[in-house]
């Protein structure tokens, strides 16, 4: 193995690393806002609005994200709505991280004592403030550590838009390997740059955990 | 004051109602008990006073004004709610805690910090240590005080409470109950109160309401229900050692026989004189200032004597094992002095003593109440 090697396409893998943080964070925006909507149309009363998200996280938990980013890609054209790769991955990434996202705001908004909510709604607060003063603030905490887990998934997933012609920071050491044929050298290279950015997710919610559990 | 007119709830799928035709009324400054066996209907009976639940059928009006027409945010401020420990919010400190009825009606800053300080004085927590800590560095007993003090917070004329001290050990529950009783002298609120206990219920209670499958049983003061328990039921409920129970609504001022008290500074043969003379087995001391000091037997003095040991009064007295307040009730009193191996109590207030209980005059003061 030739370590000199990794040094000379450092610099081209770190440029694919750049698509693959903003195709995440892109995700990452987009999946929390729309995996809110979908948590609190789950929790609502309104039985429209729960079977619609039911159904979301059903479809989209059960089937495969590389099926969904072709079906995006290859199919909507087909349908005349032709994206480009970029905006393709970043609603496929979306998408799938929000039906997750979904569930795990549900799971943290419910694990709250019921008794929490009585206590809320018995001295007077609406169900509005109820929940953005006592429940949501609570839920928080214990959402951290799985959307941690799912945004770290997402990072390494988004490796799958490579296969839509996105030029990642997978598809880029695919092609670097492709030009030099040192295929150990690239994978460890880029291995490596998957590694820092999981890293940096991984000190950052566990700074943000540690900051909010403050009254544990 | 709180009256329910032919109150009735039904919960769908179910044909019994949950609670069935209740009429009664609460006056003004009282403490009303809602007891009763689990699934009797109190807890649906009190959360349809804040609207938490709404009655099937039938008028609920607190303080003259039928609560199905006032907005239920607005209604529910002016009700303070007590609940077991979890109605405390985890991740707000106690301050903000108490706060929140307070900010929610836009008092401003500095009242309501006053006011949290004043309530944490009132329920016996130091502002300046509690104030600012959250609730999961207060003990059961301290964050149930931080839960009365949050209903308490505007002031509201009623208080509805849903077995507020269930969750605590005996010894922290009568405490409580006590110090409940105490402020409850000077705040005067209209108090609905749930809890399935008949002790609590008997010592608490300025009227009892006996709850049995949605409907009322019985509606009296406690000394009634033991003397005259409606029925079977009622009479199962109070147990058969109703006089036992009795002690519940006794209190130390009751029963206190007088106490002779001697000054610190007589010799041991003018005690053991003024003891005979009184016909007392044994005396408090008090020092120069009047403070109690402690009490002496009289076979102590006389050994003393008889052996001419050079000693004083107060070196003889000793700190009684079982000291009580005036309003202690009797079952807590005799509960201390089994515990403590004593057939003597003593009671003390402002560093003076002010008498002294025998098992003698337990049993008399039951038996001449009965």
């Amino acid at each position: 193995m030739d370590f000199a090697v990794i040094w000379k396409y450092l610099p081209v893998l770190a440029k694919g690393a750049v698509t693959t943080v903003e195709l995440t964070a892109l995700a990452v925006v987009i999946g929390t806002l729309l995996g809110l909507v979908i948590a609190f149309a789950a929790i609502s009363k309104n039985v429209i609005l729960k079977g619609f998200a039911r159904f979301y996280t059903w479809l989209i938990r059960g089937t495969p994200l590389l099926l969904q980013l072709f079906l995006i890609y290859y199919g909507l054209p087909q349908l005349g709505l032709t994206l480009s790769p970029f905006a393709a991955a970043v609603a496929g990434l979306s998408i799938n991280s929000a039906a997750y996202i979904a569930e795990i705001v549900r799971a943290a908004i419910q694990s709250i004592d019921k008794g929490q909510m009585e206590a809320a709604r018995s001295i007077g607060m609406s169900y509005f403030q109820a929940m953005s003063r006592v429940i949501l603030p609570q839920a928080y905490l214990r959402m951290i550590p799985p959307l941690g887990n799912e945004f770290i998934a997402l990072l390494k997933d988004s490796s799958l838009v490579a296969t839509i012609s996105m030029v990642d920071l997978m598809r880029t050491a695919q092609q670097m390997y492709a030009t030099t044929f040192r295929p150990m050298e690239i994978f460890i290279a880029a291995g490596a740059l998957y590694l820092l950015l999981t890293t940096f997710f991984t000190v950052t919610f566990g700074r943000l955990e540690r900051k909010l559990a403050v009254y544990q | 004051m709180i009256e329910l007119q032919s109150v009735t709830k039904k919960y769908p799928g179910s044909d019994i109602p949950a609670v069935n035709n209740l009429s009664f009324e609460i006056p003004e400054g009282e403490i009303c008990i809602l007891v009763g066996p689990s699934g009797c209907g109190k807890t649906t009976t009190m959360k349809m006073i804040n609207r938490l639940i709404v009655p099937t059928s039938g008028k609920i009006k607190v303080n003259g004004t039928d609560i199905s027409t006032v907005n239920p945010i607005e209604l529910r401020r002016n009700i303070g709610y007590v609940i077991q420990e979890i109605g405390l919010f985890p991740h707000m400190t106690i301050r903000e805690n108490i706060a929140i009825v307070p900010t929610e009606l836009k008092w401003p800053k500095k009242k309501i910090n006053q006011r949290v300080e004043e309530l944490l004085d009132l329920v016996g927590l130091d502002p300046a240590i509690y104030a600012d800590r959250y609730p999961r560095d207060l003990s059961g007993g301290q964050r149930q005080r931080v839960g009365v003090a949050r209903a308490m917070a505007a002031d509201p004329p009623v208080m509805l409470m849903d077995e507020p001290f269930g969750a605590l050990d005996p010894i922290n529950r009568s405490r409580i109950q006590n110090e409940f009783l105490r402020i409850q002298e000077k705040v005067r609120k209209t108090i609905v109160f749930v809890t399935h206990d008949i002790d609590e219920a008997i010592k608490m209670g300025d009227r009892i309401a006996v709850m049995r499958q949605g409907s009322l049983v019985q509606y009296a003061s406690p000394g009634e229900i033991l003397s005259d328990p409606a029925d079977e039921f009622v009479e199962n409920l109070v147990g058969k050692n109703r006089t036992i129970k009795r002690l519940n609504l006794l209190k130390v001022e009751e029963a206190m026989e007088d106490i002779l008290i001697l000054d610190s500074t007589i010799s041991l043969a003018d005690a053991a004189s003024a003891m005979d003379k009184a016909g007392a087995d044994i005396a408090a001391v008090k020092d120069s200032q009047g403070r109690f000091q402690g009490v002496v037997p009289k076979k102590r003095i006389r050994r003393a004597l008889a052996r001419s040991w050079q000693t004083t009064l107060s070196e003889l007295a000793d700190e009684p094992d079982v000291v009580v307040d005036l309003d202690t009730t009797l079952h807590d009193v005799l509960s201390e002095m089994m515990q403590a191996g004593e057939a003597a109590a003593f009671v003390v207030e402002a560093n003076q003593c002010r008498g002294m209980l025998t098992l003698g005059s337990i049993v008399e003061t039951v038996s001449n109440n009965e």
